[in-house]
């Protein structure tokens, strides 16, 4: 509990210093709303992903009106498909269908670092930034639709890891900002090496109605939420002590 | 290094250096874009499929398979016709595809007897073409060899027109087939012959059916070329039986051989005539060149007959006719004397069974023969057909058979035993 203090108190002088004497810390706290465009799968298939996130971030104004940005957060994706496909059993006696109508949800977490352009007035701001993120996965499971009835964990048929490039233009009204944002993945989160190894309709191949499915299109969102320069934090702080006193 | 890096740090914004961070912005865009969306191929995953995409990740759900898969499946066989033009009977193990010049018609399931199809007649002769399922890729685009054709004056469907028959079968090697032509004439009650269907076997009596005839029609069976034994099924309609039709007898024609130089066949349906319980049947077909009349012994055979209430001149045949007789089994003096009572063959002696058909051919020249059994079993001598001289066991005595039959198949009453002899020095020696 000592220790647990004394490092909060060290955070807190170390934040205060800087944001005292140069201004140049910025955080930012806010909501993601992504959807991703899944263009390019088959005639049978369709996929629609949501992707929710929730993001802070740490900027250091080194110069001017660049900054440096260490971003992080929680995302929480949901990807719909229906799979609607007709194919050969793996005896070739007969032909079979897919009637897949699922959803995966991934739980995942990010963690990156980007360049930001920002032209900051009293109360307006706008700003552009791009870098690159990381994620990791660390919960992926499959539901039925339309019922969201628990069907199984995805393991083996998930790449854990992935990285983003993720570009943001953002406009600013004192604290407030509303923001736009693309993002390309560089992998897909599914594995699908794994899940070609087998055929469809093969019983030992539970995921073999993935084998459509796409999680490396790029996602467009929109983020609103709240930027605080620790500065301003810190001068309206001793203001409102002053006028207390 | 990290001078350079100060360097870039320290930087004011200009023009120069906001836009070549601009280009980082976009070549970094770029590179992730092309990792994700470029290098990796969506396409059909499954390596059966004719559209198969070794280098592709993301199935694309649209795998063309081979209609060779999909024809080999029940759900894609076709249903036979009700009324058609042509019979097609598919002694293969493989479904077959039929096309009517580049039309893709029907697909016969394998092991199919009497598929009917109902061909539409666009031409004065339509090319027709069998292809197996298996070497067919895509069924609007057959492979340029079919595995059979054949080019027919077909005519439209008519319920009184009999279809042509094509019986398919991998037995022969190529494309080669010939026609086999089967005629069933009319007959009637006063000639005691029955007018029964005719369901035409091949082989044997259980090999596939080829057709079926009516009295009064032909038909034309394709078949290919080949040696064959048709066995002719004699049935009549019979509705208070268990399988509604009541089976009168069984025939069969001998060796029938199709092949380059004859592509086609006339094969007569014999009529079929009753043949009473216990009664032996003698078949007597006139070779002689006039008309004769057959005694047994000095009485015309026509007051031998059994179970028939008329047989007035039944004793005459005409050239080239054929009469069966039923008669009491037993050891006749066979006669043939022309119409002004001369003598027109040899006297000889038939021994008349009724397990077999005997069947005689007059105007053949005979020798006698012979025969010395040296087999426990009472035995019969025949061709084709019984010849009308049994041997009992290690008996020897002389018969009068045809004189150019060299060969003579020796057989027992159950066809326990079976065995061809030549006859060496007008001598049958038979032994086991």
């Amino acid at each position: 509990m000592m220790k647990k203090s004394f490092f909060t108190i060290v955070f807190l002088l170390g934040v205060v210093w800087l944001a005292n004497g140069q201004s140049r810390i910025s955080i930012t706290g806010g909501y993601e709303l992504g959807l991703m465009n899944t263009g390019r799968v088959g005639t049978g298939y369709k996929q629609n992903m949501k992707s929710t996130r929730y993001v802070a971030d740490f900027a250091w104004r080194y110069n001017g009106a660049n900054h440096l940005v260490i971003e992080g957060g929680y995302r929480y994706d949901s990807c719909a498909f229906v799979n609607n496909v007709e194919y050969l059993l793996p005896d070739e006696s007969s032909f079979d269908r897919y009637h897949t109508n699922s959803m995966i949800k991934m739980k995942s977490a990010m963690l990156g670092l980007a360049y930001r352009l920002a032209l900051n007035g009293e109360n307006f701001g706008v700003s552009l930034q791009s870098g690159l993120s990381g994620q990791y996965i660390f919960e992926a499971s499959r539901y039925r639709l339309p019922d969201e009835d628990f069907e199984y964990r995805l393991y083996d048929e998930i790449n854990s890891v992935n990285l983003l490039w993720r570009t943001k233009v953002a406009v600013r009204y004192n604290v407030f900002y509303v923001l736009v944002g693309y993002e390309s993945p560089f992998f897909d989160t599914l594995n699908h090496d794994e899940i070609l190894k087998t055929l469809p309709g093969d019983e030992s191949n539970r995921a073999d109605d993935l084998r459509g499915v796409r999680l490396d299109s790029d996602a467009f969102f929109v983020s609103f939420g709240m930027r605080l320069t620790l500065g301003k934090v810190y001068k309206a702080f001793n203001k409102a002590v002053a006028k207390h006193n | 290094m990290i001078t350079m890096a100060r360097r870039i740090l320290n930087n004011r914004i200009t023009p120069t250096y906001l836009s070549s961070w601009l280009m980082l912005l976009f070549f970094g865009g770029f590179l992730a874009g092309c990792n994700s969306q470029f290098d990796e191929k969506t396409g059909c995953t499954d390596p059966r499929s004719l559209n198969y995409d070794p280098d592709a990740v993301y199935d694309s759900g649209e795998c063309d398979y081979s209609d060779s898969y999909r024809y080999y499946m029940p759900e894609y066989w076709s249903e036979t016709d009700e009324e058609g033009n042509l019979v097609v009977v598919n002694q293969t193990v493989s479904p077959l595809l039929l096309y009517s010049g580049s039309t893709h018609l029907r697909v016969i399931p394998p092991k199919a007897e009497e598929f009917l199809v109902d061909i539409p007649v666009k031409s004065e002769t339509t090319h027709l073409s069998i292809y197996k399922a298996e070497d067919v890729d895509y069924v609007e685009s057959p492979p340029q060899r079919s595995f059979k054709s054949w080019v027919v004056v077909l005519r439209a469907t008519d319920y009184e027109e009999v279809p042509l028959g094509w019986v398919v079968s991998d037995l022969v090697t190529g494309e080669g087939s010939g026609s086999i032509m089967l005629s069933y004439p009319h007959s009637n009650l006063d000639e005691n012959r029955l007018p029964c269907n005719v369901d035409v076997y091949l082989h044997s009596k259980t090999g596939g059916r080829i057709t079926s005839v009516k009295p009064g029609t032909d038909q034309e069976v394709r078949i290919d070329y080949g040696t064959y034994r048709l066995w002719f099924h004699y049935w009549e309609s019979d509705p208070t039986s268990p399988e509604s039709i009541q089976t009168l007898g069984w025939k069969n024609t001998s060796d029938i051989v199709l092949n380059a130089n004859y592509k086609s066949r006339d094969v007569l349906i014999p009529s079929f005539e009753a043949v009473p319980e216990d009664a032996a049947a003698i078949m007597v077909v006139n070779r002689y060149g006039e008309t004769l009349s057959v005694k047994m012994g000095d009485r015309y055979i026509e007051n031998l007959v059994v179970g028939r209430e008329n047989t007035q001149g039944m004793s005459t045949i005409a050239n080239r006719d054929t009469m069966i007789y039923p008669v009491t089994p037993g050891c006749y003096l066979l006669n043939f004397e022309e119409l002004d009572g001369s003598q027109a063959d040899a006297r000889f002696y038939v021994d008349l069974n009724k397990l077999f058909v005997t069947r005689i051919v007059s105007g053949v020249a005979r020798k006698e023969i012979v025969v010395n059994n040296q087999t426990e079993w009472s035995l019969f001598l025949g061709d084709d057909y019984y010849l009308g001289a049994e041997m009992d066991p290690q008996q020897q005595k002389s018969v009068h058979l045809p004189e150019n039959l060299n060969l003579v198949n020796v057989f027992n009453s159950d066809s326990t035993f079976f065995k061809p002899v030549a006859i060496v020095n007008d001598t049958l020696t038979i032994t086991e």
